[in-house]
């Protein structure tokens, strides 16, 4: 009798075990989903600190040029007003206007540089703060409904983040590049204003 | 180390220390030797070396010596040399008596006493042994850690110290080779000597602009001295005033000073541009170095060389600033016509010759007759502003030409007093009150116009006398050089418009930034 039980119990044991292996499998499964999020958002939270970091860095010294670009620029008014100088051609004649157009023209080739990369770091950080919300969207979607396809959302996350990263760790700008703007268009900025 | 060990048993010999100093050196590279001796003789006491060199020389004297010596300090070996001073020839001491006060304590001590003469060698042995072991030390951190006293430089220091430290010196930037594109001192460095050369030119152009300012103001003195001479004698023509040998030797000195004063011109061109490079280099520099951090490609070598070359071709040598005199005169006629016109406005009181021995007078050193001075000419200017007075009382003046003012205004007095003056042109009140003295009193003016005031509030003076003043349309530049901390001397009238103009613009009265 103990014998004939004990054979008709092990499918049914055997049954609660491939259950339970099953239902706790799936439980696994949206938990490293959440996990996965939730990593992903610090992950981005970081980068998007290290990325304001940087803003902050560029801001700084865009406002160091900035500052630096209008003192060669009244200087040049006065050096104009002083000698009485209409035209460009009369204006590198004078070794101090000649020498300060040339550093405007450096510093202003700096400064749009600097926007640029500015520039492109807000973007990043706006496309940053997309994917995290679209992150937490499926986080909630993960407790609410227990699944959720997040590999999509994880690949771009994770090109953005390879793509930002790279650029992170480069400098703001290359300063060998030539200058955009001549000498006379910087002048003739100077002299309309 | 062994060699040294060696140098260290045997009694210091100099020259041997010398060659084996050498050789240490050229072992490392080194093409110096260092301080004569080595670590040996340093440590001996300097009263002692001759003695020491005497004994080293009789203990190499004796082939067998060394194996005795050695075991015993420096004071030993040096006893038992000059004890022994008649050992015959070929015979060594050494193997048939090794010391004699040795022997001689055998013969006179006995057998325990010989036992604790025995015991106190051990002793002293293992005294010199530690004594020479320190030594030995001692030698091998200075040699070490104090490598410059052998000539060595700082590099040589053993590998425990970080190379990184030992190849980086104080200033890289010194080395025209060294690379600046690190942060740090460098740059500093390299940017203070650009600022300090721009100082240096901006000096030197300052006493060359004061020098030409000398011939401008000569040729000036003279030039007023030929036309008050052709207005006095009413000579006309140039042929004529030539045989006068002063008016010949002005006309002379009119064009050589002229001629330096715009020679002057070359050096201060060069100048003004060597500066303007140096601050263009200056601040390009600078506007690299603060974006090299977030910016690729910024060449930061390129600037040293720019900056090392402007270094070396902008110093204000005698080359770099020579005068050219050899332009062309001018001419005499032109030069001749010019004066005749000038002479033309010239005034001449009745009191002209009078004022003419006063002026010598003043130019002389005696300043007895400065009161009577009634026409202030240039050379008259110059003088008082020479003079070591430090009151002035001009008062029989009663007008300046601008240049005698500006020439007067250099006079380092406290107090000058021009009652004379019945009205106070703007220009001579714009040089006036550059004036770095105390005191003025213009007690004679009845008038002061606005014009005329506004170069009062920049004047640093203490006191102003307008004792006379009873009408100004520039009151407020006299309330606000008072408001200033300036004392001001006027009649009732002007006080109350002072202070009525003070009530009406309270609280706004511009003060003055430096203290008086």
């Amino acid at each position: 009798m103990s014998a004939g039980c004990a054979i008709l119990r092990r499918p049914t044991a055997l049954a609660v075990v491939l259950v339970a292996c099953l239902f706790g499998s799936a439980l696994a499964n949206d938990a490293d989903k959440t996990a996965t999020l939730n990593r992903t958002l610090s992950e981005i939270a970081e980068l998007s600190r290290s990325i304001n970091q940087r803003i902050e860095e560029a801001g700084a010294v865009l406002d160091r040029l900035n500052e630096q670009r209008e003192l060669l620029k009244n200087e040049i008014n006065q050096e104009r007003g002083r000698h009485d100088i209409t035209s460009f051609r009369q204006a590198v004649q004078i070794n101090r206007i000649d020498y300060n157009l040339r550093l405007m023209q450096q510093l202003t080739a700096y400064i749009e540089r600097l926007n640029g990369s500015m520039e492109y770091f807000r973007g990043a950080n706006q496309l940053l703060n997309f994917y995290a919300r679209q992150a937490r969207d499926d986080l909630l979607m993960l407790k609410t409904l227990q699944d959720a396809d997040i590999s999509g959302l994880m690949n771009k996350i994770a090109a953005a983040k390879n793509e930002f990263e790279i650029v992170l760790n480069k400098p703001l700008f290359v300063a060998s590049e030539p200058y955009p703007r001549s000498m006379e268009m910087i002048w003739n900025d100077i002299i309309a204003k | 180390m062994s060699e040294n060990a060696n140098i260290t048993a045997v009694p210091p010999e100099p020259e041997g220390f010398q060659s084996l100093g050498e050789e240490d050196m050229k072992e490392m590279g080194l093409d110096s030797p260092g301080p004569p001796g080595g670590p040996i003789v340093a440590q001996a006491p300097a009263g002692d070396q001759p003695m020491a060199e005497a004994a080293a020389d009789e203990v190499h004297e004796r082939p067998a010596g060394p194996g005795i010596v050695a075991a015993m300090p420096v004071e030993e070996a040096t006893a038992v040399t000059e004890e022994s001073p008649d050992h015959p020839v070929g015979e060594t001491p050494g193997l048939k008596e090794p010391c004699l006060p040795l022997k001689e304590i055998d013969q006179t001590e006995t057998q325990p006493e010989k036992g604790r003469a025995l015991k106190r060698g051990g002793v002293v042995q293992v005294i010199c042994a530690l004594v020479l072991l320190l030594a030995l030390a001692g030698s091998v951190w200075v040699y070490f850690y104090r490598a410059h006293l052998f000539g060595r430089p700082h590099e040589s220091a053993p590998a425990t110290v970080d190379p990184a430290i030992i190849q980086a010196p104080l200033d890289r930037a010194s080395s025209p080779a060294a690379s600046v594109t690190d942060p740090g001192m460098s740059w500093e460095s390299r940017l203070q000597q650009v600022e300090v050369l721009r100082q240096v030119l901006q000096a030197k152009r300052a006493e060359i602009v004061r020098l030409r300012q000398g011939y401008q103001y000569g040729v000036l003195e003279l030039e007023e001295e030929i036309a008050r001479f052709i207005k006095r004698t009413g000579v006309d023509g140039l042929g004529q005033a030539l045989k006068e040998r002063p008016v010949e030797f002005n006309l002379d000195s009119i064009q050589r000073r002229q001629a330096y004063a715009d020679g002057l011109d070359t050096p201060l061109r060069w100048i003004d541009a060597a500066g303007e490079e140096l601050l263009y280099l200056q601040r390009r520099a600078l506007c690299d170095l603060q974006v090299r951090e977030a910016a690729s490609g910024v060449d930061m070598d390129a600037h040293l060389r720019a900056i090392d070359a402007a270094l070396r071709n902008y110093q204000p040598t005698t080359e770099n600033v020579a005068v050219k005199t050899a332009a062309t005169l001018q001419p005499l006629e032109a030069m001749w016509k010019r004066l005749a016109e000038q002479s033309r406005r010239v005034v001449l009181t009745g009191a002209e010759s009078r004022n003419q021995d006063i002026v010598d007078e003043i130019c002389s050193g005696n300043m007895g007759r400065v009161p009577e001075l009634s026409v202030l000419t240039l050379r008259s200017a110059r003088c008082l502003a020479e003079s070591p007075a430090k009151e002035l009382f001009l008062n029989r003046l009663t007008d300046m030409p601008a240049a005698a003012v500006q020439k007067l205004v250099e006079w380092p007095g406290n107090w000058v007093c021009l009652n004379g003056f019945t009205r106070l042109a703007p220009e001579t009140a714009q040089h006036l009150f550059a004036w770095p003295g105390d005191w003025i009193s213009l007690n004679g003016i009845g008038e002061l116009t606005a014009d005329a005031a506004r170069y009062l509030p920049a004047w640093r003076g203490r006191k102003l006398e307008l004792m006379s003043l009873q009408k100004t349309n520039g009151i407020e530049y006299l309330a606000q050089w008072e408001a200033s901390g300036g004392k001001l001397f006027v009649p009732a009238g002007i006080r109350q418009e002072i202070a009525a103009w003070r009530q009406a613009t309270r609280p706004g009265t511009p003060l003055r930034k430096g203290g008086a």
